[in-house]
């Protein structure tokens, strides 16, 4: 379990965190909401150990998060940061690859595993390209691949590993939107505990296992979506007038403007 | 930019360019103001005259144009990968310059004033090179980073500054020295392999070979900068530590080269690039690859210096200058035509 404890990082005068705390489980997805400039990035950053906050605790297991070697974190959880530039050509397969950098694999087991990752997220026929002439939404979906071998390369699959996904959907279409959704739903019931920024409330209430709403470095909802089916937490949090329906199929709510 | 590899070369790297060095090599051994014939060389029949000039001063010569050439080559791929651009390059960044300035205090200062042996002023004359290009490496660091990511503009501008600065420096040095000291620093800042002895060949071979290696075994590493820092870090790799290490490593090949054979410029520019475009931006191949072409350059360059004003010679740098900046001039436009295109 990764676990934030009264979480707090002031910059500049102005609190990014505010007390926050929450638990990322192995075999939930847990979807962070929030206006811009909510905090969102800076927590996932903070559990990912590239920032350090000025006060609380960060437990990856039984074990402070600063306690962690980078190459022991490598193994344990990986992290899809905002879109990605890269400047030289390197092919499509050359970046999955990267993401194998902290596991020893046989070329025969890199290969394999490269190929079937980028089937999963719907590139199979794209190993040989060049990367930087992908689309954005296509280099989106590259970069999750590299993401998901580096959590897939372990030998040991029983050991719990996390995800930790700034907004991974930013940029598809929605036919790709629905394909990452559901895998990382697949993967979720596969024992992986993943921390997801989404943009998106209405599909955040419809994959998320648990919802956390960040208000100016605050949490101001932290539970299941169904939750959100009473209250006006969505509409006040984003300060916008909307009208909350129920999903036909799920129950569950949905938000639309009230134009 | 294609969108798909062109692959027709990349799977024969090592051996195509291991012939061309190889030919590159026994041309430079056999052409010059004095002939001597290829067949010879390659039965090994040669005789005392040709064996003389050979083992003196063209083998020396050419093992040191490798060296240098490889060097140069392997720094400017690492520069490219620590700014994450393809335009950084250890001489158009001002690390060069930064280093000859330096030397050349150590030229006109001169504080052991020739009490020492040959090859202690040569590693003295490196280590002062070595400071050099670690202070501006440092300096240009610090110039062109911006908000945590390196700014080509500022990098660029930074290069503009530190070139022009070592410019006047090396200019008030050359206004202090004597006649000796003058000939010394002209002769030297020009760019030239005719100095090349064995003991030489040694030093420089001591302190490049090793770093050559262990950046080889570094590629790995490399690739994950090109993802970005923060990548890398989630990768597991220790990036300030592995960025450090870099900058010391370019630093001691570019401060080693100009210590020895003055500014040569361009090759860590040009030979990066033209492994990219033949066999993809993968730094285990970039490396190694960029050192046997940088190899080959440096030699074709040597030998059109020498060949081309018989009896005289031209200094090496100004014929890398002159293949290199209309190289560079290209690279930019096409650079900036792919910004406004995308």
């Amino acid at each position: 379990m990764l676990t934030v404890n009264q979480l707090s990082l002031i910059r500049s005068g102005k609190p990014l965190l505010d007390q926050v705390s929450l638990s990322i489980k192995p075999g939930q997805l847990t979807i962070i909401l929030g206006p811009n400039g909510a905090g969102k990035s800076t927590l996932l950053k903070c559990c990912s150990g590239a920032l350090h906050a000025d006060t609380g605790y960060i437990h990856l297991e039984d074990k402070l998060l600063t306690d962690w070697s980078l190459a022991d974190l490598a193994k344990k959880r990986a992290v899809l940061t905002q879109q990605i530039h890269m400047p030289f050509t390197l092919t499509v397969k050359e970046v999955v690859s990267l993401g194998l950098a902290p596991w020893r694999l046989s070329d025969d087991q890199a290969n394999h595993l490269i190929h079937n990752t980028l089937v999963e997220v719907g590139m199979a026929d794209a190993e040989a390209r060049i990367y930087a002439s992908l689309s954005g939404g296509e280099q989106q979906r590259i970069q999750l691949a590299r993401v998901l071998v580096q959590v897939y390369a372990d030998p040991h699959p029983q050991a719990a590993k996390y995800l930790l996904l700034d907004e991974p959907i930013s940029a598809l279409d929605l036919h790709q939107q629905q394909r990452v959704l559901r895998l990382l739903k697949t993967l979720t019931q596969k024992g992986l505990g993943i921390l997801c920024i989404l943009h998106d409330i209405n599909l955040a209430a419809l994959y998320g296992d648990k919802l956390v709403l960040l208000e100016k470095g605050k949490i101001t909802f932290d539970s299941e979506p169904s939750q959100l089916a009473q209250g006006k937490q969505i509409e006040t949090t984003y300060q916008a007038d909307l009208i909350r329906l129920s999903h036909p199929d799920t129950q569950l709510p949905q938000w639309q403007f009230k134009q | 930019m294609g969108t798909m590899r062109h692959t027709q070369y990349s799977h024969i790297p090592y051996p195509l360019l291991i012939v061309i060095l190889a030919m590159v090599g026994l041309f430079a051994l056999t052409q010059g103001a004095y002939s001597i014939s290829w067949k010879e060389v390659l039965l090994s029949s040669i005789n005392d005259i040709d064996k003389q000039i050979l083992m003196t001063v063209r083998l020396p010569r050419l093992l040191m144009a490798i060296l240098v050439g490889a060097a140069l080559a392997v720094s400017g791929a690492l520069m490219q990968a620590l700014f994450r651009n393809p335009l950084a390059d250890p001489g158009l960044l001002g690390v060069s310059s930064g280093a000859s300035v330096f030397v050349g205090i150590l030229i006109v200062i001169n504080p052991f004033s020739g009490g020492l042996p040959l090859w202690a002023q040569s590693y003295m004359q490196s280590i002062a090179a070595f400071l050099g290009a670690v202070l501006t490496c440092w300096l240009i660091f610090q110039l062109s980073k911006h908000k945590g990511q390196v700014s080509v503009l500022h990098l660029l501008l930074a290069g503009i500054a530190i070139n022009a600065l070592s410019g006047s420096a090396t200019g008030l040095l050359t206004y202090l020295s004597n006649d000796e000291q003058l000939r010394a620093l002209t002769f030297w800042a020009m760019g030239n392999l005719g100095g090349a002895r064995w003991e030489q060949v040694a030093v420089v071979a001591s302190i490049l070979l090793p770093l050559l290696c262990y950046v080889w075994r570094q590629s790995k590493n490399l690739n994950l900068l090109l993802l970005g820092e923060e990548e890398a870090r989630y990768l597991g790799l220790d990036v300030e530590t592995f960025k450090v290490k870099l900058i010391a490593i370019v630093a001691l090949c570019v401060g080693v080269t100009v210590a020895f054979t003055g500014l040569i410029g361009f090759i860590g520019l040009m030979v990066p690039h033209l492994i990219r475009m033949m066999f993809g931006a993968d730094n285990r191949i970039v490396i190694p690859c960029s050192a046997l072409l940088g190899a080959s350059l440096l030699t074709s360059a040597d030998t059109l210096a020498r060949i081309a004003v018989i009896p005289a010679e031209l200094p090496v740098g100004l014929v890398t200058s002159l293949l290199g900046g209309p190289f560079f001039l290209w690279l930019l436009l096409k650079n900036i035509r792919a910004t406004h295109s995308c």
